[in-house]
């Protein structure tokens, strides 16, 4: 029995996603089991942060979206959900800890300075706790914003391009903690192009293109085979089967 | 109430660090306000004091005689102004022309207001509340009222310029203490209100995004309306001043306009000291208020995608600004290959950086910016209609009254109509200088390279922006001179526009120097719009001294305090920048 029939934290149906005359997401449909990670892959345009952006409840969207069941704009999934987004936008006048205060307060957290702490200090924002957001690089925004997504600890999180302007230090700490995340039972949904990025932790992949889920991959099956996600992201998205992949890297 | 909770703990935190980190230019912009404060009203004492000095003979040339009053003439007396009809009576100004320019004043804002919202849609929200609140567990309802309330903030600091106003309408005794802080807190209201229009336009049109732009169109029209009538009626219809203003102002039905109406008559009312009334229709009027935002929060309306595009589009906006690509939209960006060959079209046309080494080169490329920009040979249609502006204003302010001034007046009223005409110019300048190209080159880490003296490359930037300048206002001195036929008091009065100009874009550079910040933005624009207001309100306060002096020499006086306040600004933009360069 594969993993993808263990308790469904998510349940994408048949969205579909029209900017103007553009059509962003075409009939998607995946579910997410309960502490997976499950990695959303696809070249840029593919559709990766609307559907992201659509779970989240920012878009306007037909179909349906369901966290633990309930409508995915309900304040019940909200505080199942966590979001981090791909471009970090930050108060610019509030300090890092400001932000972390921000967040606590929106969210009604009690006792979070403790985790606050333990966030900021692991991603070496421990000595800029009193710089103000319009004083951080983009990669030390990036890692804000990143410590504000976790400071709730939710049951779903999404990671929109999580890796992209962090240093590897933080690089390393964020894959740390995703499976952290993992062994706690959380779930994680990240959207990535790089496929490499998510190489150790991933347990599931959907692999997009031009709004259309073109598989659904699940780890274990993958190994079974003995194919890597890389092989199969590139035989789905331009058709290259394993042989023209080993002859591409023969010519290289 | 956790979201009104949160709001009021995040606008006492960003109050306090803005002023943490801006103390010099919070204290800066306090003392501006005080010395405008103190500084009119020792004029104004000055000017009553002399005025008690009037002799006998003066105070008859003020005095109303009815069976001479003529249509549309304004008197002074010392019971105040007063305007003659066309049977010969004569009527007070003051509640006429104050009913009749709140109503207009108050149409046009809420018009305004109205047509944003239905255009714009939910644009009151930053990336930052996209990314931390709307993913927070709060109903949407929730968020929109986290947002209201920081605008009451941003409305309480935009009424605060209405204190700037205190000397000229409580000293010149347009309004009696009362009456201000009466005023003061209606016009905080209206603010607020404006807000809750424009979210409450944006809700009603929501569901149909194709007619909201036709919607905008039209409400911006119906805004606008009250004005085109009275200019219809009086410069078309000819019926005159006082029946116009009538017409428009004082007409019953506008006073039964829910809120528009309402508030018209509030401060018309605070400012003729009728409290009741005034009380009567603020309470109307908040009542329409309370039921509006009531309104607003039962439509559960998912405005989420529409603030998140909004916000998507200023923060590429402020990205740019702080990559210094200002200028390049994202269409542009898109269009990459056809820029590129309208350069290759101009680098042939147009001199090389090649030939304009060092500091040259950014002479050159702000003269070819320009020219990339301009379809009509350096001229570009926003210039194209401030001229016309200006020109219409002049034409208007120079023609129709003059005929009605006796002879020995004229030398006084051309110089009031010449500082008008160049006051409304110099405020449009004021806005066009903000995109001022200087301060872009100065945000590039390269000018700091270049192996020249800072004042060079300083004058050679800002020579393009000059030339600029030039071209855009080219036009004025023609039209002046055809108007009014004098040739010196054109070119003087244009060579007062370029120094303002100068001026203006001097300052707000050295601005930009001393404060390189960019969340300070609008604690900027209000200490950079305090110091390009400063000259003209000075020659303002001192206009019953300088009225006595003929044209020549009041134009004379301000292009002199304009070129020494800007070779002041010259001197402190070059001493900041060389100290960047070290």
């Amino acid at each position: 029995m594969s993993e993808w029939d263990k308790k469904t934290i998510l349940s994408v149906e048949n969205v579909t996603k029209k900017y103007k005359n553009e059509l962003a997401c075409d009939n998607v449909s995946f579910t997410l089991p309960a502490g997976s990670v499950t990695v959303l892959l696809g070249p840029n345009g593919a559709g990766k942060s609307t559907i992201m952006k659509s779970i989240i409840g920012f878009l306007r969207y037909s179909g349906d979206i369901t966290v633990e069941g309930h409508p995915n704009k309900s304040i019940e999934a909200k505080r199942v959900l966590g979001y981090m987004p791909e471009i970090p936008s930050l108060y610019p006048n509030l300090t890092v800890e400001e932000h972390m205060e921000f967040v606590a307060r929106a969210y009604r957290l009690e006792n979070y300075r403790p985790f606050m702490n333990e966030l900021l200090e692991r991603f070496e924002l421990d000595d800029k706790r009193y710089k103000f957001g319009d004083e951080l690089s983009k990669g030390m925004s990036q890692k804000l914003s990143l410590c504000c997504a976790l400071l709730p600890q939710p049951k779903l999180m999404l990671m929109d391009e999580p890796m992209i302007g962090l240093d590897p230090h933080a690089i390393k700490e964020l894959k740390i903690l995703m499976g952290e995340m993992k062994k706690n039972g959380q779930t994680l949904l990240v959207s990535t192009h790089i496929i490499d990025s998510m190489d150790r932790l991933w347990d599931h992949a959907v692999i997009m293109q031009k709004g259309k889920i073109l598989g659904n991959v699940v780890r274990e099956e993958l190994e079974r085979q003995g194919r890597t996600l890389e092989e199969e992201f590139f035989a789905l998205t331009e058709g290259i089967s394993e042989s023209d992949m080993y002859s591409l890297t023969e010519e290289d | 109430m956790q979201m009104i909770q949160l709001a009021l703990w995040y606008m006492k935190r960003t109050f306090l660090n803005s002023f943490k980190r801006h103390k010099i230019m919070f204290i800066c912009i306090i003392l501006l306000f005080v010395g405008f404060i103190v500084f009119g009203n020792y004029v104004s004492k000055k000017e009553a004091e002399e005025q008690t000095e009037i002799t006998e003979s003066d105070q008859k040339k003020y005095d109303v005689i009815p069976e001479y009053a003529e249509a549309n003439k304004i008197y002074k007396t010392e019971d105040g102004w007063f305007i003659g009809d066309d049977f010969g009576q004569v009527h007070s100004v003051a509640p006429i022309v104050i009913e009749a320019v709140c109503f207009m004043i108050v149409i046009l804002v809420v018009g305004l207001s109205f047509a944003t919202g239905a255009k714009s849609g939910a644009n009151f929200f930053s990336m930052a509340d996209v990314n931390f609140l709307f993913p927070s567990p709060h109903k949407p309802q929730a968020v929109l009222s986290f947002k209201m309330v920081a605008q009451v903030g941003m409305a309480l600091l935009g009424t605060a310029f209405l204190l700037y106003q205190y000397p000229n309408l409580v000293r010149e005794g347009m309004l009696s203490p009362l009456s201000f802080v009466l005023c003061f807190f209606a016009y905080f209201a209206l603010a607020i209100m404006n807000n809750f229009v424009s979210l409450a336009s944006y809700l009603l049109f929501y569901d149909h995004p194709k007619i909201r732009p036709m919607v905008s169109k039209i409400v911006l029209v119906i805004g606008a309306l009250p004005i085109l009538i009275f200019l219809f009626l009086t410069f078309v219809l000819k019926i005159g001043l006082y029946k116009s203003l009538t017409l428009i102002g004082t007409s019953i039905g506008s006073r039964l306009i829910p809120f528009v109406g309402w508030m018209k008559t509030c401060f018309s009312s605070i400012i003729q000291g009728e409290y009741l009334w005034a009380l009567l229709f603020f309470m109307l009027s908040v009542l329409f208020c309370i039921l509006l935002v009531k309104w607003i929060f039962s439509r559960e309306v998912d405005f989420y995608e529409d603030s998140l595009d909004f916000a998507m589009v200023q923060q590429q906006t402020l990205e740019r600004m702080k990559d210094k690509k200002k200028g390049l939209t994202n269409s542009s960006l898109r269009s990459k290959e056809s820029i590129e060959k309208k350069a290759n079209k101009i680098r042939d046309k147009h001199i090389s950086f090649d030939r304009s080494p060092g500091a040259k080169a950014f002479f050159t490329k702000n003269i070819r910016n320009r020219m990339r920009q301009s379809r009509l040979k350096g001229l570009l249609a926003g210039s194209l209609i401030f001229n016309l502006i200006t020109a219409g204003i002049i034409y208007y302010t120079w023609q129709k009254p003059r005929a009605e001034i006796d002879a020995a007046e004229i030398g006084k009223y051309d110089m009031i109509i010449f500082l008008l005409a160049i006051l409304v110019f110099a405020i449009i300048l004021f806005f066009r200088s903000r995109s001022n190209p200087l301060q872009l080159d100065m945000n590039v880490n390269f000018i700091y390279m270049i192996p020249e003296s800072m004042p060079s490359i300083l004058l050679w930037s800002y020579a393009a922006y000059i030339i600029e300048g030039l071209v855009d206002m080219s036009p004025i001195p023609v039209l002046l001179y055809l108007i009014s036929g004098n040739v010196g008091l054109s070119l003087l009065c244009f060579l007062m526009m370029l120094v303002y100009y100068v001026y203006t874009s001097l300052c707000g550079f050295a601005l930009n120097c001393i404060f390189r910040v960019y969340i300070a933005k609008l604690l900027l624009q209000i200490l950079s719009f305090l110091l390009a207001g400063a000259p003209l309100y000075l020659i303002y306060r001192l206009r019953s001294n300088l009225i006595k002096s003929d044209v020549y020499t009041v134009v004379g006086f301000t292009i002199w305090l304009l070129l020494a306040m800007s070779v002041v600004f010259f001197i402190v933009c070059a001493k900041l920048l060389r100290r960047g360069k070290q």
